[in-house]
């Protein structure tokens, strides 16, 4: 079985994304979470393994990278990655309008479970105005960012299960998703 | 789909779960010297540099997108700092008109403390519909105990006196009206003669000898003759002094310290002391 790095460069680009581009185009003083999407994205491609590893690994290198509390992202990304590695992948699609709503619906879930964690380690947090200042604009703009970027993921991914369809390579982390996109 | 449940994936995600907690735990429990807080330490030193970089590459581009994302914002903004723009400055002229309006009572308050008269104040309400007339309509008649030949004045000196009135309003004759006359003097001489107005709204003293010593600079003041000024209201300022050889008088100019063309504020003397006979004072 071949390893595949491509999950690891994605979650490093995004994580370099988050670091340097979004900080810059916040809007209403929320930024997007790149990290999420990304992790969202291959729990919707690759089930609930690979979305749990992906949110692990993801997390944990934001909490690692950006001095909040270890092991907070690590938590809320890695139970979000699991949760979209259950949803039906029917949202993975070309139709943008379902992979934006499930990236609203996650980044909501993603935030309250920060939110939670944070309220239990004794922080005190007005949840009314945390949603409607952050968990909702946030949800938002993810979504509205994964409307933008669904369509180019999906021709991108098309190329690449035709080139490896001809190549034989079909084993690896995509190979579920590469198999079902083949059929279509 | 239900696959997905497998026993394998839960208990990778129970695994997950469970190092998470524990590097919270770890993470608490450890002081600011712990591998984990330094562990964070070395990785903001990896990153800062990076992210410098990044931020001077990106920030022409996020100035414009802060632009472009505020537009609506601004738009808005500037239609609200237009209106209070405006608001202010209508409250600016407001308080400019009260401060001058303050300072011009406070010198008509100051002239009544000074000489004592009987004073009703007025406010100068309508000029004349002709070029050929210097007078002016003030806001108070008859109902406020106003009577034609009371004596108008302002802080600055004599303005003229009521020529006609009516319940609620009056006419005041200026002194630079070319039919007023008004009997005065010179300060420091002490000669007597008659101040009165010409076509070009212009004061000239009369019937001054030519052997007075009155000179430019000299204080003129009523004379309190023709029994409708009271003696000692200023006039105004010798300006000008010819000596016509066709003439027994001399011809002097007086400048009055009032203006005459900027009139707002008036006070009307009610009980001018009538120490001399009454002389017609219009000609």
């Amino acid at each position: 079985m071949k390893l595949n790095y491509q999950p690891a460069i994605a979650i490093v680009a995004a994580f370099l994304l988050q670091t340097t581009l979004a900080p810059h185009i916040r809007v209403g003083g929320v930024q997007p979470d790149f990290l999420l999407i990304v992790v969202v994205t291959y729990g919707f491609l690759e089930g609930p393994v690979v979305g749990s590893v992906c949110g692990f690994f993801a997390g944990l290198l934001q909490d690692l990278l950006l001095m909040t509390t270890l092991g907070l992202n690590a938590l809320s990304k890695t139970l979000v990655g699991y949760l979209s590695g259950m949803v039906e992948q029917k949202v993975f699609s070309e139709n943008f309008v379902l992979p934006m709503l499930a990236i609203f619906a996650t980044t909501l879930i993603s935030e309250s479970i920060f939110l939670a964690l944070r309220a239990t380690l004794g922080e005190s947090i007005s949840l009314i105005r945390a949603s409607r200042s952050i968990v909702l604009p946030a949800a938002t703009y993810n979504a509205v960012l994964a409307g933008l970027c669904y369509p180019v993921l999906a021709r991108v991914l098309k190329r690449q299960t035709r080139t490896q369809s001809r190549s034989g390579e079909l084993d690896g982390a995509f190979a579920p998703t590469l198999q079902r996109v083949r059929k279509k | 789909m239900y696959a997905r449940w497998s026993r394998r994936n839960r208990v990778l995600l129970i695994i997950l779960v469970v190092v998470s907690v524990v590097f919270l735990s770890l993470y608490f429990r450890e002081n600011k010297q712990g591998i984990l807080h330094r562990g964070q330490s070395v990785g903001l030193a990896i990153i800062s540099p990076v992210q410098r970089v990044a931020s001077a590459v990106i920030s022409p581009f996020s100035h414009a997108w802060r632009f472009v994302s505020r537009i609506g914002y601004l738009s808005s903004q500037n239609v609200d700092l237009k209106k209070e723009n405006a608001r202010l400055r209508q409250q600016l002229v407001d308080r400019n008109e009260l401060q001058a309006e303050s300072e011009r009572l406070r010198a008509l308050v100051g002239f009544k403390q000074r000489t004592g008269y009987e004073t009703v104040a007025a406010t100068v309400v309508g000029r004349p519909p002709s070029n050929w007339e210097q007078t002016v309509i003030i806001n108070a008649g008859s109902s406020q105990g106003i009577k034609p030949e009371m004596p108008v004045v302002v802080a600055d000196g004599l303005v003229g006196q009521v020529a006609r009135v009516s319940p609620w309003s009056s006419e005041v004759q200026l002194i630079i009206d070319q039919r007023s006359g008004v009997g005065a003097l010179v300060q420091t001489t002490r000669d007597t003669g008659v101040v009165d107005g010409d076509i070009n709204a212009e004061l000239h003293l009369d019937f001054i000898p030519k052997n007075s010593r009155a000179r430019i600079g000299d204080v003129v003041i009523t004379s309190g003759y023709g029994g409708v000024f009271p003696k000692g209201l200023f006039v105004g300022t010798i300006s000008d002094i010819k000596e016509p050889t066709y003439s027994l008088f001399k011809e002097i100019e007086v400048r009055s310290e009032v203006d005459f063309s900027r009139l707002e504020d008036v006070i009307i003397i009610t009980n001018p002391p009538r120490t001399v006979d009454r002389e017609p004072v219009d000609r």
